[in-house]
């Protein structure tokens, strides 16, 4: 195991050099030359071209420059162009606030589609089954945007709740419970709203691997040989049938950047997501390639984790 | 979130579809089989008249509304701004403003436009979007899944072929989709072709899995040892024999794909990106009507409900295939 | 010095010369007196000023320089100077926020931060007229002009910037205190300085906080020199939506915001919103860069606002609430000329004037001159509801003409800074507000300030318009500088650099529980319904308002 470890270890940290390499590279899809700026295009001014020539170094060889920009990332020299202060602090800061959101998210995904999942395989074809997999699908279907706007409305309008940003604002002066009972209160509705689509696609994952495995020869046996039912789907089952979400669980990590751009907009959350939409607005390049290569690096964790996960959990693999 | 969508568990029991119809003696192609199993499913059909529909509608509307104008999207009519659906035109309008039939079938927005025109419009955008984008994704997925499967074990310098694409992938995969599509989006001029063609650079990875794996399973088939013994040119035993019989799950994900384009789509336009106004889009349609969400509530729910169903559309469809072609489903008695 | 070439313009030219300065009479005057000088010609002889021999005063190294300099002589040796002087007084007793008491000498420092080339304010041609700034003790202030200024006082309304924080040696202190790169030191300057995310002042509020896209934070100042502010704490929020805007009132989490038109119709309604109309000094306009070969031709401009139904647009998208912008000055000022006529809507009429002006439509129904489409963009910031309709009518009603006009929105200061401030733009839907009282435009419409960072950014030059803002910089009779304004109107609004389009009214939504609190001499309270003044303005007395539990019932 250790050595499947180790050579997993060391091919992410290949490819996490990889993708810094491709994340820089992304800069040059912007025009080289402040005369190559298309007029027509308003994204793209000759001013920003000068600036960013100078910011990333693109008047030296491209080795260099990809040295160049490691090395003011790691040291902090990187600086935003909105306001001139160093990217990383920043994105920090927002990736603390990213995280509660996350978390909650995966929590309420992952506690609900387990047994909605496995009901509904256990009870193939059943009301239950076809009523789960219409509600799946619709929650796959509906845009994200289109419900969480539905539902903020309602909730303001029925029980004059604030439901936007990290906290109600002017509570600052509150007891601490009621200022951390309004943090959670606001955590909620973003977070039930992120893990819709997340519950939808994951217990319809569960279901078809319930399906697969319980089609197997050996749960057959089991039954045969006399098992309680219970024993069968719970013992055996679905100890086999969770392995491949182990490993699903480490390539979660991506939607800390991604599917939050959206939900962070709507409810005002000042996370990555955010971050990242301002500084796409602003033109703010220094930060929009960090934030790239960021998310880059937090699924590139995430495999790794997932990888780690994997040998702990599979027994071919720890016995090897 | 996302949740990547990989690779079916049933892919192995699709790597020999037409093994069971002559083990079952049936003399049917794989096709006709799978339209009589998917024809059995009720929500997949309805998602298939849907699409159909669309389809029609979206090229329709798009004539109607861009060549031969009988609905135009961008003609502003303050008079008649924020009327409900089914209203009639005001008659304080001058005549060539007045709209076909003197009604606005879904309603106008805050400056008056029709808003059934620009749904048209945004038909037509939505659709060319998804088909447009999961067809180059298609073409990477194909060529690198196949590649991959083929000639996997050959290697290039220390490493093999299967290895480095598959690694490419990883790399592709690493990158939260939606935020670099936010990022490419906004360095190039906007256009509607180009987030076509990212959309589509970003999504063939499951393809790619899809065939590689079909690939693998259909190398050791009979029929490709026997054409390679005759001396067949390699190509010709990729494209001619192996990627129709892998077709089978890349159909499924293919569907669900374009499903994802066009939420991707939407959810781009409802955040500013992508076509600039007048043009109209389900998604800046939706955006723009999300201030009027109070006193003009179907300029919300409208586009809403559209990208809805037709998003659900296609993953019935989508799902409705992915049935179909399972055997192991198809063979179960109750 | 700067003078103009055979092409007319500016370039630096080196001159060397001696000047022989005749004695002078000194006149004090106890008030302004702008003819004086017409009236001395009586006794000094006719023309005395206009035809003085400057030639015989001056002796140039270079002789043949003297036709390119002449034009600056009456500039060098002033025959007849006005020097108005304006004395402040100050209030005494007056702090900082830091402490530090404020005095003369921040007036001075304020003045020589304004005209200071390093910091490139676009206010600075406001105060060049000014000779000298004596701080006579702490609490007084001379100010001695070199030529009649008279919207000096008005000018003077200007926030004054605290010398301690600001000056060479307090930015030296701040910049030893950071890293910064070499260049950056060579720039660092007032706009630059840490002061700008951290503002100190004398009012009734001080600065707390910013927090960036989240809030602005003020606070009572306690030891404010007038009457403290009834609130504590006051809260700008940053809100990027209007419907956010509204739930989040509508929560309780806001207590004041800008409602859209749409929203205040609705809101009025309701009893349990306090919907006011607040008027200011306020126009929206569409801007032509008149760099761009179209809009060179003013017919081509008028055709382009013609093309426009204004009037509908207020009607409709506006509920009615706006009137008929239709030049530079607003209509709540008497320097407004109110016959002048708005733009007709006459699309036809548009037509006509822009074939007049060589737009012929070709085989596609566009417009085409010289083989050439009749193309532009017309940008726009984000945010702002009212500018993109007002971008969309615009688009629609320029394609019906035949013109392909794209539009495209940015935020804020992408928009400011790469568009407006660099000049790259062809057309933008902006706004302008405040300066009610001011008649002098000279910052908007001089065509000195057509450069980058001016305000003049649609780069109007009327030299007649010129001279009337000169003139009426130095008018000091109210009638007579009112005449000069209505004229510079009728002419701006004649040459249409900008389409004037409207001035709104804003519904301002207030939570029904805050009132103004008025204070009789013997101490005792009474609260009233905040209403608008008959000014139309709504924040004089912002620092009186205060939340109540719950709505009152107002005294009879």
């Amino acid at each position: 195991m250790w050595r499947f470890l180790a050579r997993t270890i060391v091919q992410r940290l290949l490819l996490l050099v990889v993708i810094s390499i491709v994340s820089h590279t992304v800069i040059h899809l912007a025009p080289g030359e402040p005369t190559e700026v298309d007029s027509m295009n308003p994204m793209m001014k000759a001013e920003d071209v000068a600036r960013i020539r100078k910011s990333f170094h693109l008047d030296e060889p491209i080795y260099l420059q990809y040295v160049h920009w490691v090395r003011d990332l790691c040291t902090g020299q990187l600086k935003s162009f909105r306001d001139g202060l160093p990217v990383m602090p920043k994105i920090w800061e927002r990736f603390l606030n990213s995280l509660p959101l996350f978390l909650c998210t995966t929590v309420i995904v992952w506690t609900a589609s387990f047994p909605i999942g496995i009901q509904a395989a256990l009870k193939r074809g059943s009301r239950y089954d076809r009523g789960t997999t219409f509600v799946a699908y619709t929650l796959i279907s509906i845009p994200g945007f289109f419900l969480s706007y539905l539902l903020i409305v309602w909730v303001v309008r029925i029980f004059h709740l604030p439901v936007i940003g990290l906290t109600t604002f002017g509570t600052e002066h509150e007891s601490g419970v009621v200022r951390a009972m309004d943090r959670v209160w606001h955590l909620v509705i973003p977070s039930l709203m992120a893990a819709l689509t997340g519950i939808a696609v994951l217990s319809r994952y569960v279901r078809a691997q319930m399906l697969e495995v319980l089609g197997q020869d050996y749960v057959r046996t089991a039954r045969a040989k006399g098992l309680d039912e219970d024993q069968v789907v719970y013992g055996h089952a679905l100890r086999n049938a969770l392995l491949p979400f182990v490993t699903m669980f480490g390539l979660l990590l991506p939607g800390l950047i991604s599917g939050s751009v959206i939900f962070e907009q709507i409810f005002a959350w000042p996370g990555l997501g955010l971050l990242g939409y301002e500084a796409i607005l602003a033109r703010d390049f220094p930060m929009i390639l960090t934030l790239n290569f960021v998310a880059a690096a937090l699924t590139l964790l995430g495999i790794l984790l997932s990888d780690i996960l994997y040998a702990l959990v599979d027994p071919r693999i720890r016995l090897q | 979130m996302t949740i990547p969508v990989g690779p079916s568990p049933s892919i192995e029991a699709l790597a020999a579809p037409h093994a069971d119809a002559e083990a079952l003696g049936i003399a049917e192609t794989p096709a006709q089989q799978l339209w009589r199993t998917f024809r059995k499913d009720r929500l997949a059909m309805l998602g298939l008249y849907v699409l159909l529909a669309l389809m029609v509608v979206a090229l329709v509307g798009h004539v109607l509304t861009g060549w031969w104008v009988v609905f135009d999207p961008a003609t502003v009519r303050l008079p008649d701004k924020l009327l409900p659906p089914f209203s009639a035109a005001s008659s304080a309008l001058a005549p060539e403003l007045l709209p076909p039939l003197h009604s606005y079938p879904f309603g106008t927005d805050e400056l008056g436009r029709n808003v059934f025109a620009r749904m048209l419009q945004g038909a037509f955008v939505s659709l060319s979007v998804g088909i447009v984008a999961v067809s180059i994704s298609l073409g990477i997925g194909v060529t690198v899944g196949g590649l991959a499967g083929f000639y996997g074990q050959r290697k290039i310098g220390p490493i093999s072929v299967d290895s480095l694409l598959m690694r490419l992938t990883d790399v592709v995969l690493c990158f939260p989709t939606f935020f670099l599509i936010l990022t490419v989006v906004a360095l190039l001029p906007p256009s509607i072709y180009n987030i076509m063609i990212v959309i589509g650079m970003t999504s063939w990875m499951s393809t790619a899995r899809f065939v590689r794996a079909e690939f693998l399973a259909l190398r050791e088939q009979d029929f490709v040892t026997a054409a390679q013994a005759l001396g067949l040119p390699e190509w010709r035993i990729i494209f001619r024999h192996m990627i129709p019989n892998a077709m089978a799950p890349v159909l499924v994900s293919a569907t669900i794909n374009v499903a994802h384009a066009i939420l991707t789509e939407s959810a781009l336009s409802f955040l500013g990106f992508g076509v600039r106004p007048p043009y109209a889009t389900w998604g800046n349609i939706l955006a723009d009507g999300r201030s009027y969400i109070f006193d003009a509530p179907w300029l919300f729910l409208i586009p809403g409900a559209a990208i809805l169903l037709v998003v659900l559309a296609f993953n019935l469809v989508g799902e409705g295939l992915r049935d179909a072609m399972n055997p192991k489903l198809r063979k179960r008695v109750g | 010095m700067q003078v103009p070439d055979a092409k007319g313009k500016q370039s630096s030219l080196d001159v060397e010369l001696t000047v022989e300065v005749p004695p002078r009479v000194k006149i004090r005057l106890s008030k302004v007196e702008s003819g004086l000088f017409k009236r001395l010609e009586p006794i000094l002889g006719e023309g005395y000023f206009r035809d003085y021999p400057f030639a015989d005063r001056f002796k140039l190294k270079k002789p043949e320089q003297s036709s390119a300099v002449r034009e600056k002589f009456p500039e060098l040796l002033a025959v007849g100077e006005h020097n108005p002087v304006i004395t402040f007084h100050l209030h005494p007793g007056v702090r900082w926020h830091d402490g530090v008491p404020f005095t003369a000498e921040d007036v001075k420092f304020t003045y020589q931060a304004l005209v200071d080339p390093r910091n490139a304010s676009p206010r600075a041609s406001s105060y060049e007229g000014i000779k000298s700034v004596e701080v006579v003790d702490e609490l007084t202030v001379r100010m001695t002009y070199k030529r009649l200024a008279a919207p000096a006082i008005i000018d003077w309304l200007i926030g004054v910037i605290p010398k301690h924080l600001l000056d060479d040696a307090a930015l030296r202190r701040e910049m030893s205190k950071t890293s910064l790169s070499k260049e950056a030191r060579a720039t660092f300057s007032v706009r630059t300085s840490e002061f700008g995310r951290h503002p100190v002042g004398t009012g009734p509020f001080r600065f707390a906080e910013w927090r960036a896209d989240q809030f602005v934070h003020l606070q009572r100042n306690d030891d404010y020199w007038g009457k403290k502010a009834e609130q504590q704490d006051v809260f700008f929020r940053v809100i990027p939506d209007y419907l956010t805007m509204e739930l989040e009132f509508k929560a309780g989490a806001l207590d004041r915001y800008d409602a859209l038109p749409h929203q205040a119709e609705r809101l009025r309604k309701d009893p349990e919103y306090h919907v006011l109309n607040r008027r200011r000094g306020y126009y929206s306009y569409i801007a032509y860069n008149m760099r761009r070969p179209q809009f060179q031709d003013v017919r081509v401009r008028r055709a382009l606002g013609m093309a426009i139904d204004v009037g509908s647009l207020i009607k409709y998208a506006l509920s009615g609430e706006a009137k008929r912008a239709t030049g530079p000055y607003y209509s709540n000022t008497p320097y407004y000329d109110p016959t002048v006529e708005p733009l007709p809507y006459d699309p036809a009429g548009a037509l006509a004037l822009l074939a007049e002006a060589g737009w012929k439509k070709n085989a596609r129904g566009m417009l085409e001159k010289d083989g050439k489409p009749f193309q532009f963009t017309l940008v726009t910031n984000n945010g702002n509801p009212q500018r993109k309709a007002i971008m969309i009518v615009a688009q629609e009603a320029w394609r019906k003409l035949g013109i392909d006009c794209k539009i495209q929105a940015f935020e804020w200061t992408v928009f400011l800074d790469d568009f407006v401030h660099k000049l790259n733009f062809d057309a933008v839907v902006l706004a302008w507000v405040g300066g009610d009282i001011n008649p002098d435009k000279y910052q908007l419409w001089h065509s000195s300030q057509v450069h980058e960072f001016q305000l003049n950014f649609a780069g109007y030059q009327s030299q007649r318009v010129d001279e009337l803002i000169e003139r009426i910089r130095e008018e000091y009779d109210f009638d007579a500088q009112v005449a000069l304004t209505r004229e510079v109107h009728r002419l701006v609004a004649a040459d249409q650099p900008y389409t004037f389009l409207y001035e709104p009214t804003e519904p301002i939504v207030l939570d029904k529980r805050i009132v103004q609190v008025d204070r009789d001499p013997d101490g005792r309270e009474t609260y009233r319904k905040i209403e608008p003044l008959p000014s139309g303005s709504i924040d004089v007395f912002f620092s009186r308002w205060r939340k109540l539990a719950q709505e009152p019932s107002y005294a009879p």
